[in-house]
């Protein structure tokens, strides 16, 4: 029996952004569900459950790093890996986001869709070879 | 020495120096004019007196030659005289009984006048004797030596016989030298008196003009020093007059420019108790003048606030220049504190510090509404780009796309790029405003045209977001104005952006265009978020974006009132709004309605 495809959640409030993110996932072969803010993110990761998080830092209502947060003291999300895109680059104190959130990934704008897709799907490996 | 004494001193040694050489002078030459008049005289005696005594001897006639001598010696008031024969022996003598005997030879001063010899000697009783001896020759016959002897008259014995004479002669130079040094004295004693002020004034090293005093000698002399030293002390007086006003009016001067300043400025000791406080430092710790409580404590007392005690002394310790926020009241100001050490003029370590006390609160402000823009306008710049980044990269991956999602993509690409310009066209625009050179060329527009071209803009954002989108337009066509239809368009694009922006999902805007009189009136109503009363008057500031939560989502740079209202502004128009928090707000355009005129 083939595995189920693993489910992205890509939180991010720029249509635009969420929609290409989607498409390039998806023609990927994983199931993607987009939300457009911190809350509808949160609502979303609460209803099902999701294997990998992208997740936007600049958003209205909850902004990413407080959904991590969220996540991260939430039994289900504990270690699930979370990317984070970001417009702010070079200013985020990413060793702490690293280390603090457990982050796997910060992705500055622009980014490439493709490295995105390569680096989930390094993700997934790993994730395969230490649950076989 | 004094001077008065130098001067006499002076005055004997050279007068009586002087004298007693012109003494010596009289006397020596006296003394060789005396002696060479008395050999002559001799000499004179003897040359008349030897032919005498030659026939004589040629008489071979002891008597008569006798005679002769005696005769001599009375006529020439000889001491003696005498003739020696060859042998030495008296063969006359004028003296008794020195007939036979051997003449002696005479020990003195010899000297000899061609054959006439003379010598000169002191005899037992220390009487000058001058004794002249002629051979007596005749032809081949030599009777022997005539001699004769005078007193040689010298000066000292006429000065020791007249000794007492003398003495009382030389008592009246004595007088009169001693009356002179006296006069002299006399009259050079106010030269005296002014001599010794000057000297002592030179012996001092900061000597002060007004030290010299008034002698109290009368005369000239005296008068017109007194007159000087008068004139110094007057001088001394009026200069150091001048030199008080001159101090006084740079202090109140200092202090007029100090309270003039509008940061504190206070200068404390080592040990940071306040010495002197300019007015701005009273105004912002709020300390009344008269009460004048500030001189004597420390700084630190007035510039703790509540709760950071610690954080002050040792950030003021660490730093000569510290940050500190200060509650008054319930605004919160933002102080910058400086510590400079006071220099002294003769460049010695000073213990005096000079602090300055600036209220930066408005400074800090501009720099966090700054900081808030850049933010805004980073994440306003990155968006489209990424957007069109990811979109291309994922266009060019053919595999990924079929050719409706191919068109979708392009036509995003092309939207995020109008986006981005026009966010580039904003921040343009934002800067000419600053540099003051934001322009507007204006042309003949017709209001309903733009209007029109301005609802179809917006629909899009209204029809997001379901509002109710009502447009208002008079019945009458309205005239056309003479403005820059662009700037007016982003203006009102503006407006009805913001309305559009802070309004939720299901609310309503309300556009009216009226002509009011000369004017043109736009208004864009909403039932949005509404504005905070107090954020009103800040609300066309450039950067300023409410803190607002409800605002703070959205997007935005907190430029675009500003724009718009400079774009009125150079219309010759203005921009009013009515507006309660949580209910909505109402924008106001009003344009002058100009067409062509003052062209």
């Amino acid at each position: 029996m083939s595995k189920p495809k693993p489910q992205i959640l890509v939180v991010e409030d720029n249509r635009a952004m969420a929609r290409v993110i989607s498409v390039v996932l998806e023609s990927a072969g994983y199931r993607v569900t987009v939300a457009f803010d911190g809350e509808a993110g949160w609502t979303e990761a609460t209803n099902e459950n999701f294997d990998l998080i992208i997740t936007d830092q600049q958003m209205p209502k909850l902004n990413g790093v407080d959904l991590c947060r969220r996540l991260r003291s939430h039994d289900q999300y504990k270690s699930t890996p979370i990317f984070m895109l970001t417009a702010k680059g070079l200013e985020l104190d990413l060793t702490a986001l690293k280390d603090e959130l457990g982050i796997s990934e910060v992705f500055g704008k622009p980014f490439s869709p493709s490295m995105i897709t390569k680096y989930v799907e390094q993700c997934f490996v790993e994730s395969a070879v230490f649950s076989s | 020495m004094e001077l008065s004494q130098r001067i006499a001193v002076s005055y004997l040694l050279f007068v009586v120096v002087g004298t007693v050489a012109l003494g010596v002078g009289i006397f020596w030459s006296t003394q060789k004019f005396l002696s060479t008049r008395s050999e002559n005289r001799g000499l004179a005696m003897v040359g008349q007196a030897t032919p005498v005594v030659l026939i004589s001897c040629l008489k071979h006639d002891a008597e008569h030659l006798q005679q002769t001598v005696q005769h001599l010696h009375a006529k020439h008031r000889l001491l003696y005289g005498c003739v020696t024969d060859n042998s030495g022996k008296y063969i006359a003598h004028t003296k008794q009984g020195q007939l036979g005997k051997r003449a002696r030879s005479e020990i003195g001063k010899k000297k000899s006048w061609g054959d006439i010899q003379t010598v000169a000697f002191e005899n037992e009783k220390q009487i000058s004797i001058l004794e002249y001896k002629a051979p007596l020759v005749s032809g081949k016959q030599n009777f022997g030596t005539l001699t004769m002897a005078v007193i040689n008259p010298s000066i000292w014995d006429t000065l020791r016989s007249s000794q007492d004479y003398i003495l009382i002669a030389l008592l009246f130079p004595a007088a009169i030298l001693g009356a002179g040094v006296i006069v002299i004295q006399r009259s050079i004693k106010p030269l005296c008196a002014i001599e010794k002020q000057l000297r002592y004034s030179n012996s001092v090293v900061n000597f002060d003009r007004s030290k010299f005093d008034s002698i109290s000698m009368k005369g000239p002399v005296a008068n017109g020093w007194n007159r000087l030293v008068e004139g110094l002390r007057l001088g001394t007086q009026s200069d150091q007059k001048i030199l008080d006003a001159v101090n006084h009016y740079r202090q109140n001067q200092v202090f007029k420019i100090l309270d003039s300043l509008p940061d504190g400025i206070v200068v404390t000791d080592s040990q940071n108790v306040i010495k002197l406080a300019n007015a701005a430092f009273l105004n912002i710790f709020e300390i009344a003048e008269e009460k004048a409580e500030f001189v004597g404590k420390s700084i630190i007392e007035f510039i703790r606030s509540d709760g950071n005690q610690e954080d002050v002394e040792m950030s003021l310790a660490s730093n000569s220049i510290s940050e500190l926020s200060r509650f008054s009241g319930d605004s919160e100001r933002v102080l910058r504190i400086a510590r400079h050490r006071m220099r002294e003029q003769n460049d010695s370590e000073c213990n005096q510090q000079i602090w300055t006390i600036s209220d930066i609160t408005q400074r800090k402000l501009t720099e966090k509404m700054r900081d808030e823009f850049l933010d805004s306008a980073t994440h306003e710049l990155r968006t489209p780009l990424s957007n069109i980044k990811a979109y291309a990269e994922t266009l060019a991956i053919s595999e990924v796309l079929d050719v409706e999602q191919q068109k979708e993509f392009c036509n995003t690409i092309n939207s995020e790029a109008t986006r981005l310009a026009r966010f580039i066209d904003d921040l343009l625009s934002i800067s000419n405003v600053e540099a003051g050179s934001l322009a507007i060329s204006r042309e003949n527009t017709e209001v309903d045209r733009l209007m029109r071209e301005i609802v179809e803009k917006v629909r899009p954002s209204m029809v997001k977001k379901d509002l109710e989108f009502n447009i208002d337009l008079p019945q009458k066509t309205l005239p056309s104005l003479f403005i820059d239809k662009d700037k007016i368009q982003v203006a009102l694009v503006n407006l009805m952006g913001n309305a559009a922006k802070y309004t939720p999902k299901g609310g309503r805007v309300d556009v009216t265009v009226k002509l009011l009189e000369d004017q043109i009136v736009f208004s864009v109503e909403d039932t949005g978020i509404g504005i905070a009363e107090d954020e009103i008057p800040k609300l066309f500031d450039k950067f300023f974006r409410s803190d607002d939560n409800l605002v703070q989502n959205e997007t935005g740079t907190g430029l675009g009132l500003s724009l718009a209202n400079e774009i009125i502004r150079l219309h010759g128009g203005k921009i009013t709004v009515e507006s309660q928090k949580g209910q909505g707000s109402k924008f106001t355009i009003f344009l002058p309605a100009k067409s062509e005129a003052f062209a």
